[in-house]
């Protein structure tokens, strides 16, 4: 026994426009945290030039120009004033560790004054030198540009600083730079923290879209294995029941070796069987009908008169226990021709045709009958039986569902007979109506498209 | 060609032993084979006149051994019926172009419709087109 497994074909495709969402969703999430950094480090470092161009700005030239850069500018006022204006300037600005002078001799910078303060550690007297000093800021002695540069490492730590000219007014010359150090660590954990934003907004989509790819992915095993079921129900199920509906009639036949009780034993044996394989086909024919697929019914002409016929030879022997008669009324044309599937429209009239006898009294009659409505063949089954509360019509044919006065009569039943039956009209761009009145009896209307144009038989 | 002979392909017991019954009761003489890999040898032996042919059988697929059939010079004239679960009548179409002599619906046609169908298709020329 071979079980195919079908895939359909949109699943590829599907598949490969998701990762491309994916792909796009977590790049923009990237160039967002990317373009984030970028500025925020950028911001950071505009900011710290600001400063030192301020500082550049509002040291005093001549102050400046008379540093001496040794520890003879210890004790003179000058010296003293620049320091604590760097002091104080260190201290309103709590991003900046460092603020200090610096000039150079003999390609060798040195510190000209520190903000440090004398007692810590980290103070820098004047004329020590710095041989840490980059390129960069050596060359501005000479170009004098302002500049930005880090993160760096020197014996005080990591850090990013803003280097300024200060000018001789008269000059123009060089004669100090202004320097401010901050903290690289600090910088570094302020940009990855606004970076990390983008890509925090950018999960929020990504997490929705997983979700719906793995909905969407159950989904479609589900489907795969209500397939997979229908296809080994399809024969798995109805082959054993047709050996024992066909087995039961055939000993049916053989009347010479069977005695009266054997004879109706098998009988109900048959009955039990062709019910089950009547369930069968309502659930298999409920799930082609559920998915909505349209492909799996077949497109061909079918004379509904010929059904009906078939309907009525069928119902013979059942109708006969209960002595009800089913007969066609002369409404009935010659021939009604629609197109659709016969087996499931067959099956559907059979389905309507069995409640009207099952819900009957004895010694009553099923009358078949048929009017041209409008654009529509419709087919009419009317019993005289028990009949639909009005308040459960509607109900009837929503699925799984027993009118309450149906029990009454037979204990079990699936309760989708009506809406397979309505579900296979609509997928035939037909109609279900039903007409009733509890203890009165109940009509069925069947209704079908007229097919346009009779093709050959 | 022995005009009396029918082999059935089956792999259902119960429907086989079914099949056997009622086709001796008719008349005629029946052969039973479940698995579909030993069919041909057995049209070239024993010469049916009908082949009742399960489409879902073990073994090489019912549709190949149609196929093999009918294609066959010394097989050929055996007439297949095949026998299926699906009621579409598009396969029935489909099985017509491959050269089966009748088709019998398991879920919708009853044994006296079988009966029928077998000595419908007994009578008929192989190459006329019966529904």
């Amino acid at each position: 026994m071979t079980y195919t497994k079908s895939r359909s074909p949109d699943s590829f495709s599907t598949q490969r426009s998701d990762i491309l969402l994916i792909i796009l969703i977590v790049a923009s999430g990237l160039i967002g945290s990317l373009l984030t950094a970028t500025t925020v480090n950028r911001r950071n470092q505009n900011f710290l030039l600001a400063r030192v161009d301020t500082i550049a700005t509002a040291l005093p030239a001549e102050d400046v120009a008379k540093l001496q850069g040794n520890e003879s500018d210890l004790t003179e006022e000058n010296y003293n004033k620049i320091k604590a204006k760097l002091a104080l300037i260190r201290k309103n600005n709590s991003d900046i560790r460092f603020v200090y002078l610096t000039s150079i001799k003999d390609s060798q910078v040195y510190f000209l004054v520190d903000s440090e303060d004398s007692a810590s550690k980290d103070y820098s007297p004047p004329g020590e030198t710095y041989p840490e000093a980059s390129p960069e800021f050596v060359n501005s002695f000479k170009d004098g540009d302002h500049f930005v540069e880090g993160p760096y490492r020197d014996r005080w730590g990591n850090w990013m600083s803003a280097i300024a000219p200060i000018r001789d007014p008269n000059t123009g010359q060089i004669i100090a730079m202004a320097g401010v150090d901050s903290s690289a660590l600090n910088n570094f954990l302020q940009v990855a923290l606004y970076a990390t934003i983008p890509l925090l907004l950018s999960a929020i989509p990504l997490v929705i879209l997983i979700r719906q790819i793995r909905i969407k992915k159950a989904e479609e095993e589900i489907q795969m294995l209500k397939r997979r079921f229908i296809s080994i129900a399809s024969h798995e199920l109805r082959s054993p029941l047709t050996g024992m509906i066909w087995g039961t009639q055939s000993l049916l036949g053989r009347t010479t070796e069977l005695n009266p009780a054997s004879k109706e034993l098998l009988s109900d044996m048959s009955v039990s069987a062709r019910s089950v394989m009547s369930t069968i086909n309502e659930i298999l024919d409920l799930s082609i009908f559920e998915e909505g697929n349209p492909d799996k019914l077949q497109h061909n002409q079918v004379d509904l008169v010929s059904i009906i016929t078939e309907v009525q030879k069928e119902f013979k022997l059942a109708s006969k226990v209960k002595d009800i008669v089913i007969k066609r009324d002369n409404s009935w044309p010659e021939h009604a021709y629609v197109i659709g599937d016969s087996g499931a429209i067959r099956r559907g009239m059979m389905n309507i045709v069995s409640n009207a006898i099952k819900y009957s009294p004895e010694t009553t009659q099923v009358t078949l009958g048929y009017q041209k409505n409008g654009d529509m063949h419709t087919m009419s089954v009317h019993d005289t039986g028990i009949g639909i509360p009005s308040s459960e019509i509607e109900k009837v044919t929503e699925g799984y569902y027993r009118a309450s006065n149906a029990t009454n009569i037979l204990a079990h039943g699936t309760g989708i007979g009506l809406w397979v039956t309505k579900l296979m009209l609509e997928q035939h761009k037909g109609r279900l109506v039903i007409e009733s009145q509890e203890n009165i009896g109940t009509t069925v209307y069947l209704s079908i498209p007229i097919a346009s144009k009779p093709t050959t038989a | 060609m022995d005009n009396k002979l029918i082999l059935v392909v089956e792999d259902e017991d119960s429907l086989s032993t079914v099949f056997k019954f009622e086709l001796e009761n008719a008349g005629y003489d029946v052969l039973l084979e479940a698995n579909g890999s030993k069919v041909m040898d057995i049209i070239k032996a024993k010469h049916p006149a009908v082949v009742l042919l399960d489409i879902m059988i073990p073994g090489l697929s019912g549709l190949d051994v149609l196929q093999a059939v009918v294609a066959d010079p010394e097989t050929k004239e055996t007439k297949i019926i095949v026998v299926t679960t699906l009621n579409s009548t598009d396969r029935q179409q489909e099985y017509k172009t491959f050269g089966a002599a009748g088709f019998i619906d398991k879920v919708n046609m009853n044994l006296p419709d079988i009966l029928k169908k077998i000595q419908e298709v007994m009578v008929t020329e192989p190459s006329t087109d019966i529904s």
